[in-house]
Formats: C-alpha cells, structure tokens, sequence
C-alpha cells in the first residue's frame, strides 16, 4: 500500500464516468455488444450484492445471471436521461435478491414471515449500500483509495498520511476533499437510482 | 455570503476548520451545517466498511449461461423495436438518405473534438499541474450530475428524432436562423429565454443569446457561455455574459451539430479556465 509512487498529483475521478452514460444509451437502443459491455462493468456489484445478501455463491450466479437477461428484455424501459445504467441494473438485482430472499421464505413457511420480511428488507439495504460504497471506493483508484483507508479506516490524522505517503499535506488533504465530493455526488446518484 | 461550496463542506467535514469564515457560515446556516453533516455521515461509513473491498467477480460462466438464455435476442436487430448499431447512422432520420452520411459525418466530427479537447485538457493539467501542486485539482473539476443527466437526454432525442441531421440539413427558408433551443433556468425549471444561431452574410456563425437571467444573482463570479457535445466530453466556451441579449461568435470548425447544449455557467473568479460545473441555465439547440 505505501510502495505506490509519491507525489503522484490528484488525478481527475473517475474517468469512466461518462462512458458509463455512453453506455446506456447504447443499451437503450438495443446495441450489440452493449449488454456485454454492461455486464463488464456491473457484474462483480451484482455478484457481490447477491453474494453478501444471500450467503451462497450458486444462488448468487443464479440471480446474476436473472438480473443481466432481465435487463436485457427491459432495456425499453430504461431511460437513459434519468439516470445511470449501472444504478439501474443495481435495481433489477435489488428485486431478483428480494425475490430469492422470498422464495425462501415461502420455502421455510415461517411463521413469523411477516415480521422478518421488514425487518430483511431494511438489513438488506444496508447491506447492499455498504457493498456500493466498497464499490465506489475501488473505482476511486489509488492514491485516493489509499488515502481514504488510511484516513478513515484507520484513523490517520492528515500529517501523518503526508509523511507515510511522501505526499505534500496540501495534496492529502486536497485528494480527501476531492474524493469525499466524488463518493457523495455517486452516493446521491444510487439513492436517487435504487 | 453565498453557501459553502463542495470543497468547504468537504473541509469542515473532517475537521478542517481553518477557513474561518465558512466555519462561522456553516455554525449559522442550517442548509449548509446539513450539507456538513451528510458528509460526516459518508466519513464515518467508509470508516466502517474497514479495509478489504470485498468485492467478487463472477465466474465466466454466468456470462456465457446469459449469452446462452438469450441466445438470438442479443443480436442487434433481432428486435425490431429496437435499433441496431452503430446507432446515429441506422438511425430513421429526417431528409433521406444523403443525411445519413451528413450524420456520420458528425459523428466523426464529435469524436476529433473530444479527442481535441481531451488532449488540451490533459497538456492543461501537465501544465499547471505539477505532482502534488495544490493547484493541480482545480483544473480537474467535473461536471454535476445534471450535466450528465442532460447528455443523456440529448443523445436520447437525436437517437430518437435525427436532430443531427435536422441540423445539418439546413432547409430554414430564411437561410439565417440554422437552429433554436429553449432555455431553462435548472433551479426553477421555468422558462429563461432563448439562444439561437445565425449565419452571417460573411459565413460565420454566432449564437445569440437572450435570457432572463438574474444578473444580480451573481455577485461573487461571471456568467460564461459554452456549447457542448452530447457526451460532455468536448466543451467550448464561447465568452462571458455581460447582459439580456449577447451575440457570440462560434468559433470556425464548431459545428452546433456536434455541439448542440447551451449551457451558461457562473464561473467563480478563481483564473480556472474550465467549466466550474455550476451551470444555471441551459437548452438545447433544434433546427
């Protein structure tokens, strides 16, 4: 982690993020290759969401798998003006884990299957937005990545990220700043998205 | 004064209370001191996810069993209702065939400028930008998400209706005006005027502007006219916006095709030649 090359100046956040938006358009309108394309880029989130919400790698694949030929057959309801393709494909996979959460329910025929079904629900949120977030933070790229473990995660005071790093403070701090901005802006986009 | 920027509430947000000033703003406004908090909110998630992402790829075979499930369906045009690639050019667009080529035409053209402007943002960066200059992040600033939702809908309506084109198929019996858009302002989404462009007798093009915009709004910067690609990823800016009704002159080679978003910007007085992402009004430019 601290062998990366120092003084290595803020790079511009994600640079995919337009592509991203190219991308939708391009699923909307049914492109070849666009699916594949969309699936290059989202399917460790889905896989991951389905992974952590499920607890099993065969009902995982399953519902990845679900949640990809879905979006393909309702690529005439994705709007790309709305929002980003990716969010909306989270969505579909949000259903498809609820709805595997569910199947099994019926399956346990619980009786308390009314109470346990909200309090999923809300723990599966969490769940899922805590996945978006290690999500957001990898595609932050390094040195931010770093930077923001070192700060948050292990509670670094600013200075001491400066020296370890080799890193002007000023930097530091400015690649904190710049990527807190850059996670809220994509924080508020799967809000609005999910 | 005005309410903190991004910067500012990132700053407080970790405990960065040197500017003084937005401190004192923040302990006052409750907006802004909301602003804050949200962000301490996000701080302190990351803080809990602890250190390993977590994240898992899939194995190849979940691709290949949707390749599989679907089969035929994901060749383009197998469906008729949905249009094959390459898009602009297979695209139904209005005035025959000879337009098709004018709009691949414009494609290609949208691809140098973004390959253009890329380029000079990147030399821009290098040059002003050394390694852990404070000054470096500045001329990296993005675009809101706005902006990106507005390129979707633009490239949304010429998928859908061949503005390209429209554009490029000037038939406007009067030869002056080649294209009009509405402008909105973005925080009332109320009606803001109108821009449109013109050809000169002597083949120059201006865009004309003529907005309501509340110049007394805009006290602590300058308004800046662009015109920008679907994509965002190619801008111009075509001079600043001193009053109601302003004629600018859009440079040689700028197709409003390939550049079809009026956007106007307040632009902080902070020597950053690029798009401050604070855009307060905007349109789309149609023949």
């Amino acid at each position: 982690m601290v062998s990366q090359p120092p003084n290595d100046g803020p790079s511009d956040e994600r640079p995919d993020a337009f592509s991203t938006d190219d991308a939708g358009i391009a699923f909307a309108a049914g492109a070849e290759g666009s699916l594949e394309r969309i699936y290059r880029d989202a399917s460790a989130l889905v896989y991951t969401l389905a992974v952590r919400a499920l607890g099993d790698t065969h009902e995982a694949e399953d519902v990845t798998q679900q949640t990809f030929v879905s979006a393909w057959r309702a690529r005439d309801t994705f709007d790309p003006s709305r929002g980003e393709v990716r969010g909306w494909v989270v969505g579909i996979a949000r259903r498809r884990i609820a709805d595997a959460l569910d199947k099994r329910r019926r399956e346990n025929r619980k009786v308390d299957a009314v109470r346990s079904v909200v309090e999923d629900s809300a723990s599966l949120d969490a769940e899922l937005d805590q996945v978006l977030l290690s999500y957001e933070l990898e595609t932050l790229g390094d040195p931010r990545r770093t930077i923001m473990a070192l700060a948050f995660v292990d509670g670094q005071t600013h200075e001491q990220i400066s020296e370890q790093l080799e890193m002007p403070l000023g930097t530091v701090k400015s690649h904190i700043r710049r990527s807190l901005i850059t996670l809220r802006n994509r924080w508020e986009v799967s809000d609005v998205a999910s | 004064m005005s309410h903190l920027d991004d910067e500012a509430v990132a700053s407080l947000s970790v405990g960065d209370d040197q500017d003084a000033t937005a401190a004192m703003h923040a302990a006052e406004c409750v907006e802004c001191a909301n602003r804050v908090e949200h962000m301490r909110t996000l701080a302190d998630r990351i803080g809990a996810l602890g250190r390993s992402s977590g994240m898992l790829t899939p194995p190849d075979r979940v691709w290949e069993q949707i390749a599989n499930e679907l089969g035929d369906e994901l060749l383009a045009g197998s469906d008729a209702e949905s249009p094959a690639t390459p898009l602009v050019i297979d695209l139904p667009i209005a005035g025959g065939d000879d337009s098709t080529d004018q709009a691949t035409a414009s494609a290609d053209a949208t691809e140098e400028f973004i390959t253009d402007l890329s380029a000079r943002r990147d030399a821009q960066a290098e040059s002003r930008g050394e390694p852990g200059a404070e000054g470096a992040h500045v001329s990296h600033r993005r675009y809101t998400p706005w902006l990106i939702g507005i390129a979707a809908g633009v490239v949304g309506v010429v998928v859908g209706g061949g503005i390209v084109a429209g554009i490029l198929d000037n038939s406007d019996p009067t030869g002056s005006i080649i294209a009009e858009a509405a402008l909105t302002d973005l925080a009332t989404e109320a009606n803001a005027g109108t821009a449109r462009v013109e050809t000169l007798d002597d083949g120059r093009e201006v865009l004309v502007v003529d907005t309501d915009t509340d110049f007394e709004d805009v006290s602590d910067g300058y308004l800046e006219v662009w015109l920008i690609d679907p994509n965002i990823e190619g801008m111009v800016s075509l001079g600043h916006l001193t009053q109601a009704n302003e004629e600018f002159v859009i440079p040689n080679g700028y197709s409003v095709a390939a550049f079809p978003i009026v956007d106007i910007s307040v632009e902080p007085l902070d020597g950053v030649p690029t798009h401050s992402g604070d855009s307060v009004t905007r349109g789309v430019l149609e023949s």
